[in-house]
């Protein structure tokens, strides 16, 4: 604010609400309550950017009128075209308010006139006066606005800069002499999202060249013997339309309007309230951008805190909350060490009387069968927490974590954990079986909210306004030079244990409260977690993998390989490496022409994902065979190659991994391997499943499967009649009428 | 031909277009809208099912399981037809997909409770779709193909029954 001029920045709230909302579409933004923010985030990102960046001394925002305008008196079919607006924005729309007035910026909003006019007339109001004023907004509309003290200000797009348009940009851009023209340029085009038709068979470009040439619709029509044929036609028996179109789209710059532009000049802004709305959006880093929280970790910005005047007064703020999440530093805890036999013993008499504790084991690692416990955390009130470090010596870890065997078995006892899976799975290679009842905070969290994250980090953030210590910030970031817990000063990972036994504790009471709102506890407690229960077992009891047979599925699929690629390579009519996409390419469509359409990637290689081959299956018989080559592949890589290597080597047996909080459909989930993509009726899939094996001659695999389970699901949950035998125990594997239909 | 009622079955129930059944089909576009409008015309239950949840979807902004469990759908009300579309699909599918998911968790628990009140050694060792595994000593095999189907076919009670297909060998592929 060094410079003498004032910049007046003017919003056009919907246009830019609507950009962000699509602009996050594949991916939305939705908070911890199912809130789709996407609008609010953008909307007020963008606001910040022009605060941050541009320092604007006046700024406003405008939103369109919610009913008809006098544009709908002239033309009932105005904007007749659009579709209803999302709930999505509608709901973020009083957000957006609130937003606005606890930073004091004014939102200005005239009945019976649309935001274009609203800026244009203040846009007029403001040249002048020693302004230089932006208009905020992605609408072409405006450009008919722009002149040397108005310009046009797009606001970045994903892969686009800030574009600011002055007069000459306009008149490059729409090959108009003047900006007041671009209605011209609009008129003959029309705009389809308003629905405003313009003149048929005349769209940008011709409109473009029109205009250029004869300046305005009026000089077009000044002239119309020099046009011929179809558009000449056209312009005069739709005179009357592209007449409509140039007054609608033509801003209104005399909108009737109590205020003075200097009411815009910049306030402060109401912190307070404006931290409350921004964690009800969960909008944490920005809450950060904005109080100039968090600028300790990252580099100073060149320009100082968003709100702080360099001349104003900076005491303020300073009284003002500066964190909107708490963290360890300032949350009165006690976290107690239990390092000697004595502590150890009245930890487990503890224990012993409470109906429910939390722990947290901390281990050297994630793989269960690689790592060691390093100590465990307990908690059962909130803010205090012992931590139990254990020795690397096996045997003495053994020997300490005996004291609280009997505990941890204890049937009658609730343990509340965050994957307590792991921690089970972990305290069984320390001999200790850990028996429910169970509370896993990260199951119940998929429960009530499937679609979102469930880690510990994360529903901390959400629930208790917490941020807890990193992992990262005791062992460093995750890869290779990763540290070990084993080797962080005993007093650090005390703080950190505890606090996770502590946070799970505290998380548990806000899940079990969602559970009830949500009317889940009996299907948690009666289902989900004896499941835990289950899982704890069969991924510790694991498959037997003949390795042996395994390889030999490896040497026979080896063998299909090879000669699948010689045919290939024999029907390409030239040799080529075949696990070259790109010469793939080549040689399907350059070499045999298979497809005259071929598209192209980014990179300018021809595209031969699977997706595309499908469809070309039928035009050459070398299509399938690429396909099977590529599958074969991926087989041998993923299950023949590294299945062997996920076995236990002493017992031949392999632990995959369950995952209960993944889907979102509520379906079970493995990894390591994945055995859901095991290929069900190939050839190739039933290699693989040759390999897995029953313990020994004295036992049976037994396979057990729902027959058509969705299908039944679908004639129960539609109470089709044909689909619902009269119930004989009849099987309704297809639909008997369905076959009918196809020939 | 039976995978291609299959697929079609499939996909009709999960709100396959006509576009998108001509596509994986590789028939004509016109033969995949007869398959579908047929399909309608004789499950119009399936039909008025289908458009009830997706109007569910749209009032409460989730769907849910049989046994209560949420799937929600925020781009259901989305102005772009790509994303509303696949929000639509899931609203149909999610109950179905989910209520599986469920019977299938269920009957593992009861399965496994009753191995264990019964003083079986079969172990169960696999998971995948809707199948289990189990590692069953011989002796025991009568008994627990018993215990396990039972367990399985009760898992829920619906208006059409649950059935459960068996199979035994060496291995897994001998007894899938």
């Amino acid at each position: 604010m060094s410079d003498t001029k004032k910049t007046l920045f003017l919003l056009d709230a919907y246009a830019l609400i609507f950009r962000a909302y699509y602009a996050f579409i594949r991916a939305p933004r939705i908070n911890s309550k199912g809130l789709n923010t996407s609008a609010a985030y953008g909307f007020v990102n963008t606001l910040l950017d022009i605060i941050n960046n541009q320092k604007p001394s006046h700024l406003a925002v405008v939103i369109d009128f919610a009913g008809p305008t006098f544009r709908n008196e002239m033309y009932a079919e105005y904007k007749a075209n659009r579709e209803a607006t999302p709930e999505d924005i509608k709901k973020a729309v009083p957000y957006i308010r609130q937003i606005l007035e606890a930073l004091n910026i004014p939102l200005l909003e005239v009945s019976g006139f649309e935001a274009d006019d609203v800026i244009g007339t203040l846009a007029k109001m403001a040249t002048g006066k020693g302004y230089e004023t932006y208009m905020v907004t992605p609408d072409k509309d405006f450009a008919q606005l722009v002149s040397e003290d108005v310009k046009m200000y797009k606001p970045k797009s994903r892969g686009n800069e800030v574009e600011i348009l002055g007069p000459e940009e306009v008149r490059a851009k729409y090959q108009v002499p003047e900006p007041i023209n671009v209605i011209d340029v609009l008129a003959l085009w029309g705009d389809t999202a308003d629905n405003i038709l313009g003149c048929p068979g005349i769209g940008e470009k011709r409109s473009k060249d029109i205009i250029q040439k004869y300046g305005t619709i009026d000089q077009v029509y000044e002239h119309i013997e020099e046009f011929s044929g179809k558009q000449k036609e056209n312009l005069l028996n739709y005179r009357e339309q592209v007449e409509l179109a140039r007054k609608l789209v033509t801003i209104e710059t005399a909108v009737p309007l109590e205020v003075s532009i200097e009411d815009f000049a910049r306030q402060e802004a109401n912190l307070e309230k404006l931290r409350s709305i921004l964690d009800e959006l969960e909008f944490r880093s920005m809450w950060e951008r904005i109080s100039g929280d968090g600028q300790a970790k990252r580099p100073q910005p060149a320009q100082g805190s968003l709100f702080g005047d360099a001349e104003g007064p900076a005491a303020e703020s300073q009284d003002l909350p500066q964190e909107t999440l708490h963290t360890i530093d300032e949350v009165k805890h006690d976290y107690y060490l239990v390092d000697n036999d004595m502590a150890v013993d009245s930890l487990a008499v503890e224990l012993s009387m409470q109906a429910s504790f939390c722990f947290d084991t901390e281990t050297t690692g994630l793989d269960v069968r690689d790592s060691e416990l390093v100590g465990i955390a307990f908690s059962w009130k909130a803010h205090e927490a012992y931590y139990m470090p254990l020795s690397a010596d096996k045997d003495k870890a053994v020997e300490r974590l005996a004291k609280l065997k009997s505990i941890f078995e204890d049937a009658q006892i609730l343990k509340i954990g965050q994957n307590l899976k792991f921690d089970a799975l972990m305290l069984r290679q320390y001999g200790t079986q850990l028996q429910g009842p169970f509370f896993d905070t990260m199951v119940a969290h998929h429960l009530v909210q499937p679609g979102l994250r469930h880690n510990m980090d994360y529903l901390s953030e959400v629930y208790l306004k917490y941020r807890p210590v990193s992992i990262e910030a005791l062992i460093g970031a995750k890869g290779k030079k990763q540290g070990s817990m084993r080797d962080v000063p005993l007093e650090k990972v005390k703080e950190y244990a505890g606090e996770d036994a502590d946070i799970t504790f505290q998380l548990k009471a806000h899940l079990e409260k969602e559970l009830k709102s949500e009317k889940l506890t009996s299907f948690f407690t009666e289902v989900e977690m004896p499941l835990l229960e289950v899982l704890i077992e069969v991924e510790s009891t694991g498959v037997r993998i003949d390795v042996e047979e395994l390889k030999r599925s490896g040497q026979s699929l080896e063998k299909r390989l090879e000669k699948l690629e010689a045919e290939i390579i024999e029907m390409a009519g030239k040799t080529f490496n075949v696990n070259s996409p790109r010469q793939v390419g080549e040689i399907l469509f350059d070499e045999l022409k298979i497809d005259a359409k071929a598209g192209k990637t980014k990179s300018g290689q021809y595209t031969t994902n699977e997706e595309t081959l499908q469809k070309l299956k039928d035009k050459h018989p070398i299509v399938p065979r690429i396909l099977e080559q590529r599958g074969l592949k991926k087989l041998l890589s993923t299950y023949v190659d590294a299945l062997p290597k996920l076995v236990d080597k002493n017992t031949s047996r392999l632990h995959t991994s369950y995952n209960q909080a993944q889907v979102v459909t509520g379906r079970l989930s493995s990894s390591n391997p994945n055995l859901q993509n095991i290929p069900i009726r190939d050839d190739e899939g039933k290699e693989i499943r040759k390999a897995f094996t029953s313990t020994d001659a004295q036992h049976v695999f037994l396979s057990a499967d729902y027959s058509q389970v969705e299908l039944r699901l679908m004639a129960h949950l539609s109470e089709d009649e044909d689909m619902v035998l009269p119930s004989t125990g009849e099987k309704i594997s297809i639909p008997p009428r369905l076959p009918r239909f196809l020939k | 031909m039976r995978r291609k009622a299959k697929t079609a079955n499939f996909g009709i129930i999960y709100g396959i277009s006509a576009f998108g059944l001509s596509e994986r089909l590789n028939i004509p576009r016109s033969e995949s809208k007869a398959i579908i409008d047929g399909y309608f015309d004789n499950f119009a239950g399936v039909k008025r099912y289908m458009d009830e949840c997706i109007r569910l979807a749209r009032e409460e902004g989730s769907v849910q399981t049989l046994f209560g469990r949420k799937r929600y759908l925020p781009d259901i009300n989305s102005r772009n037809a790509v994303v509303r579309g696949m929000a639509e699909r899931n609203a149909i599918n999610a109950p179905i997909q989910g209520t599986a998911a469920d019977i299938i968790k269920k009957a593992m628990v009861d399965i496994q409770r009753q191995l264990k009140q019964g003083g079986f050694q079969t172990q169960m060792i696999l998971q995948v779709h809707d199948e289990l595994n189990f590692d069953v000593p011989k002796e025991e095999l009568p008994a627990v193909k018993k215990l396990v189907k039972e367990a399985m076919e009760s898992a829920c009670q619906l208006k059409v029954p649950l059935v459960v297909d068996m199979g035994e060998g060496r291995n897994w592929l001998e007894a899938h």
